[in-house]
């Protein structure tokens, strides 16, 4: 009971202490397989900008690489982004994502939460450990080493909002869980 | 004869100047399907001679991507001239509604392999009775497949196509099969946003059957021309300008026809 409320309470509380500007998802790239020539990209351009959340887009077409800066107030869909890149008639190999935001726990889990997409949870791993957390309810999955999970406890006692940087995946049945591969860790604040 | 010389000509010039989209060979098509909802528009300026015959055209093209693979094109020509032993006439072309279905497809970074059916259908829509004529008031279909492999240096395209002809007023001028490659080089890997510029080595081939009269060959048909030629694709972000010149290289007629000469094309093309 304790602990559903503060499942609940603890992470409203965290999104009234951080401001919208402290937490959000600042950047997100695109891995792109097929980009062979300027005037064909023009298509995925046109694809990307459609999406909600892009608020702006650079594509690096000899690297296949796609940046878009984030707009704090929307969710990231990656099926959305999937689905752009589709149509345009390319390839997504990949897609990687800076998101600050508050460090939360639940079940034994960790996950980064921005306050104003405050239905989106960003599950953490490391792809060392564990390729690819399935996020089940019903079990308790470690996702991150125990060292990692010390630095994470000690930062979740002090409140901090944190900055992450890795490859994102989503879970197709469960909406608005992402994963974010801990690639890079950094305290912004506490 | 008179009514052979009428039609060959005109089916060279409706087909082999299907105006190709992005970074296909300009005297050719390619495997290239438009992104799913987007539209293209282009306008082609071609120009073609042989030992008899002369013909200046506008094409009017556009094109849509009804998914990722498939896209759909109507092309309308308006002949400005078409010049044959002192007469001329000028006018509608012969409409075409063409499809392609992009069924393969394999991404790797910064390259594409790609192979792509084509089905196209002309409409019988240019004058047939005006000397000379612009249409030859015959509905055909063409078939084909092309391959084509784009990365960010090279280029390499072939495509096969078929053009079934039906009989007008007990004439049929034969079939015709069309076979092109190309080869392409970006000499400077420039990035989005900036011009962007890839030039073909493009050789193309056409290959008549015996046309026919009320059943019976006609001795001066069929025959085979092969054109080679450069090509430039200079493009900025959503629109493109692409043109060439191709020579005959080769050239084997049955009978007494009339040589081809050379052909050439300026295109600008604007997607939306």
């Amino acid at each position: 009971m304790i602990r559903k409320t503060l499942t609940v309470v603890l992470p409203l509380m965290v999104m009234a202490l951080i401001s919208p500007l402290r937490g959000q998802v600042d950047e997100v790239i695109l891995r792109v397989d097929g980009l062979a020539c300027p005037f064909c990209a023009y298509g995925i351009e046109k694809k990307l900008k459609k999406l909600e959340g892009a608020r702006s887009l650079e594509i690096m077409i000899n690297e296949g690489k796609i940046v878009m800066e984030w707009n704090s107030d929307s969710t990231l869909d990656l099926e959305a982004i999937n689905k752009a890149v589709e149509t345009a008639g390319f390839t997504l190999r990949g897609v990687r994502a800076s998101v600050r935001g508050a460090l939360m726990s639940d079940s034994g889990m960790f996950y980064l939460l921005t306050p104003n997409t405050p239905e989106q949870r960003f599950y953490l791993y490391e792809s060392a450990e564990i390729t690819r957390p399935t996020f089940s309810e019903k079990e308790s999955h470690i996702l991150v080493t125990e060292a990692t999970r010390n630095r994470l406890r000690q930062l979740l006692l002090h409140a901090s909002v944190v900055r992450i940087a890795g490859p994102l995946h989503e879970e197709k049945h469960l909406e608005r869980r992402i994963g974010l591969e801990i690639e890079s860790l950094e305290e912004v604040s506490s | 004869m008179k009514r052979e010389k009428l039609f060959t000509p005109f089916l060279f010039l409706t087909w082999f100047f299907t105006p190709a989209n992005a970074h296909e060979p300009v005297f050719s098509l390619g495997p290239e399907t438009i992104y799913q909802g987007g539209f293209g528009l282009e306008t082609e300026f071609e120009f073609e001679e042989s030992e008899d015959d002369r013909w200046a055209a506008l094409h009017y093209e556009i094109l849509y991507g009804l998914t990722r693979n498939i896209t759909v094109t109507l092309s309308v020509p308006q002949i400005l001239e078409r010049n044959e032993g002192g007469e001329t006439s000028s006018g509608l072309g012969e409409v075409t509604f063409r499809g392609k279905y992009n069924f393969y497809r394999k991404d790797s970074l910064g390259a594409q392999h790609k192979v792509t059916g084509i089905l196209g259908i002309k409409l019988p829509t240019g004058e047939d009775e005006t000397a000379p004529p612009l249409g030859t008031g015959t509905t055909d279909v063409l078939a084909g497949l092309s391959y084509g492999y784009e990365s960010r240096t090279w280029y390499h395209f072939a495509t096969f196509r078929y053009l079934w002809r039906t009989d007008r007023n007990g004439f049929n001028p034969g079939d015709r099969v069309f076979y092109d490659v190309a080869v392409g080089y970006r000499p400077w890997r420039r990035e989005y946003l900036e011009w962007d510029f890839v030039t073909l080595l493009e050789m193309s081939g056409k290959c008549d059957f015996k046309s026919e009269l009320e059943g019976a060959e006609l001795l001066n048909s069929g025959g085979n021309t092969i054109w080679l030629g450069m090509t430039g694709l200079f493009s900025y972000r959503n629109l493109m300008i692409k043109g060439g010149v191709q020579f005959p290289v080769s050239q084997s007629f049955k009978g007494n026809q009339a040589k081809d000469g050379l052909r050439a094309v300026l295109a600008f093309e604007y997607h939306f």
